[in-house]
């Protein structure tokens, strides 16, 4: 899993009502990394998450993942790299109200074409490595928001994918099940699972080991320089004089 | 995605709203419902009155004054003056190879009188018409040829009227007055119920020589002809326009065969019937365009589902599915309910209304069905095509 994003614009609306959330980013993300993205509220966390898992398309720039360029994939072919490499853990969960945990994790199953025998299988051993072996057949709207987030988690990871986006996964917890979540996703990513994750919280992004602060659609500075491109990106911000360190 | 799970989903978002669904399915019941209903009827009327024709007799051929083709309500038009006599049935009866029975028959209404008194069909006949119109004793004889020969004053009593005049009582012997004129009841027909608007109970027979007599005409008012076997209809239709013709030197009345007649009725009722599953079809319509009606609500209700679905790596064609499997579902579902009302329908309806008579065709159950099947299909695409086109970003924003 490698993705590399080259001056990469989002716009909203146009003419006077035209905005920008993300303005020229720059981003190179490798596989096995945890990534935690910080930033006011407004300054573009989401639209980027978005455009990072094929859920939206960028207005300009080059989108390459692994080595190919994704912008100019239709419908359907954005749909399929969502289902085969991306879990989202969405920032207000996005479960279906009236299906049970386990069926909310067979969703993501059910487009990838497997049976639905293996699809329970599969669905109750995820249930089970987020702890909720108990509440298998509850309805997701019986499941208090710490349950709700892990149940969505587990349909993340459903079809094994290489990249984990997770826009502020703790946000509505209390500090103990935020921590019980981190931990999970630092297992994720011991076994080789990119984890790129939204975040407000300077705990949280602790656990991270590369932490990204951006502001108006902007990458304000980058902390895990380890690669060339970030090389460029770190000589351009300190030229833009936006590196605080 | 397999249909099966689309199907799974579709049957589980019918279940969330279940008065909703039901009301949505009411259109379609209705509409197939009251199309097998409305076509049981027109092909109730059409073997009713398929039977009565068939009921004219085997190998039947009519001739009647006057030029018109469907021969039997010529007469009752009272427009053509008749050239038809009695001695035109004896010379197609003397002349005809492939002619078994010649019954010409006077027709007109008089006054029956015993002691009731009752107006009623007089048919002035021979000893061929029960032969040719299967018409059974239930006592007594019919006219015999001597009878016509010798201008005896005699009749035959149909059931309805046997029943007026004599109650339970035996006429047999009993003098009977015809229009004032005195006749010997020598015998009474068994119940035969109706030929088109004829009732044949409420009717007497006299000899025909009698008839000519009593109503002072020699107008024939139809001859009914029976060839030997049905291979020899068209034949016998060609003798008798043939030797009628050469009597009369020219072709002043007409000759339609019993099949001919059926095959006329058959074909107007089949368009009755056609008509009225089609007008009951229209309901089908208006029942389809509920189903998009609510279906473009529930698509709209159900965009964050839709949302999710697509982030999650739902297909536009796996959208597109689950939503027109609802559709059909519904349709399906309110065929399979509707096929049961209307067969439910036509039965009650002939308890209702014994006289009208019910027949049940597989094929507008068949028909009603598919229709159905594709009213839900066609009026599901649109609902469906734009749920599939939605944009998952927008769809998950939506509130
Ligand atoms: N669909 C849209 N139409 C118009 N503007 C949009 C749309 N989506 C986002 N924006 C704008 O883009 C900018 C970035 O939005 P985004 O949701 O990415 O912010 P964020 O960093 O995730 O904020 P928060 O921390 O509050 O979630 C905002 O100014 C927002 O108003
Ligand atoms: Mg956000």
């Amino acid at each position: 899993m490698a993705i590399k994003l080259t001056e990469m614009c989002k716009y909203y609306g146009r003419g006077a009502s035209k905005v920008s959330a993300l303005k020229e980013i720059n981003l190179e993300i490798t596989q096995g990394e945890i990534i935690a993205i910080m930033g006011p509220s407004g300054s573009g966390k989401s639209t980027l998450m978005n455009v990072i898992g094929f859920l939206d398309r960028p207005s300009a720039g080059i989108y390459e993942f692994n080595g190919k360029r994704v912008d100019g994939l239709n419908d359907n072919q954005l749909a399929a790299l969502r289902n085969r490499h991306v879990g989202f853990v969405f920032q207000n969960f996005n479960l279906l109200p009236r299906y049970t945990a386990l069926a909310n994790v067979e969703v993501p199953l059910i487009y990838s074409g497997v049976p639905a025998r293996k699809r329970h299988k599969i669905a109750a051993e995820l249930l089970e490595v987020v702890g909720l072996k108990d509440r298998m057949n509850h309805k997701s709207n019986e499941l208090s928001g710490g349950q709700k987030q892990r149940v969505a988690i587990a349909r993340a990871l459903a079809n094994h994918p290489s990249l984990i986006l997770a826009d502020e996964p703790t946000g509505n917890l209390d500090t103990k099940s935020g921590k019980e979540i981190m931990k999970l996703f630092d297992t994720l990513n011991s076994i080789g699972v990119t984890v790129v994750l939204v975040t407000h919280d300077q705990e949280i992004a602790d656990y991270a080991r590369r932490v990204l602060y951006i502001r108006d659609g902007l990458i304000e500075s980058d902390s895990g320089i380890r690669k060339q491109i970030q090389n460029q990106q770190w000589s351009t911000d300190k030229r833009q004089g936006k590196v605080n360190i | 995605m397999i249909i099966y799970d689309a199907l799974i989903i579709a049957i589980r978002g019918l279940f969330a709203n279940k008065l909703r669904s039901l009301l949505t399915m009411l259109g379609v019941i209705i509409g197939v419902g009251s199309v097998i209903t409305l076509v049981s009827i027109g092909e109730g009327v059409r073997s009713h009155i398929s039977g009565q024709i068939q009921g004219l007799g085997s190998n039947m051929v009519l001739v009647t004054p006057g030029k018109g083709t469907a021969g039997v309500t010529a007469t009752s038009l009272g427009g053509a003056v008749s050239k038809l006599t009695f001695e035109d049935a004896l010379a197609v009866e003397r002349e005809a190879a492939s002619v078994s029975n010649v019954a010409p028959v006077i027709e007109s209404s008089a006054n029956a009188e015993y002691e009731e008194r009752r107006l009623t069909l007089v048919s002035g006949t021979t000893e061929s018409y029960n032969e040719v119109r299967n018409a059974d004793l239930a006592s007594g004889r019919f006219i015999s040829r001597g009878d016509v020969a010798a201008y005896k004053d005699v009749v035959v009593l149909g059931d309805l009227v046997k029943r007026e005049l004599f109650g339970g009582a035996s006429p047999i012997g009993k003098t009977v007055k015809v229009n004032n004129k005195p006749f010997k009841v020598i015998g009474t027909m068994k119940k035969k119920g109706y030929t088109l608007t004829i009732n044949n109970d409420d009717r007497v027979f006299i000899p025909i020589t009698v008839a000519e007599e009593l109503f002072d005409t020699e107008q024939v008012s139809m001859i009914f002809v029976q060839a030997r076997s049905p291979e020899t209809v068209s034949n016998a239709v060609d003798e008798t326009k043939r030797i009628i013709t050469r009597r009369h030197k020219r072709r002043d009345f007409a000759v339609s065969e019993q099949k001919a007649i059926l095959n006329t009725f058959q074909g107007i009722m089949g368009t009755l019937s056609g008509m009225l599953g089609g007008i009951a079809g229209v309901s089908l319509i208006v029942g389809g365009i509920g189903i998009m009606n609510i279906m473009l609500v529930t698509v709209t209700e159900r965009t964050r589902e839709i949302g999710i679905r697509k982030a999650l790596g739902a297909k536009r064609r796996d959208i597109m599915i689950q939503f027109l499997m609802e559709s059909v579902f519904i349709s399906a579902f309110g065929g399979v309910i509707g096929i049961g009302v209307g067969l439910w329908g036509s039965r009650i309806l002939t308890d209702i209304v014994p006289k009208l008579p019910t027949v049940i065709s597989p094929w507008s159950i068949i028909t009603a069905f598919s229709f159905a099947l594709l009213v839900g299909l066609f009026f599901g695409i649109y609902p469906a095509t734009k749920a599939s086109r939605l944009d998952p970003i927008v769809a998950l924003r939506y509130e």
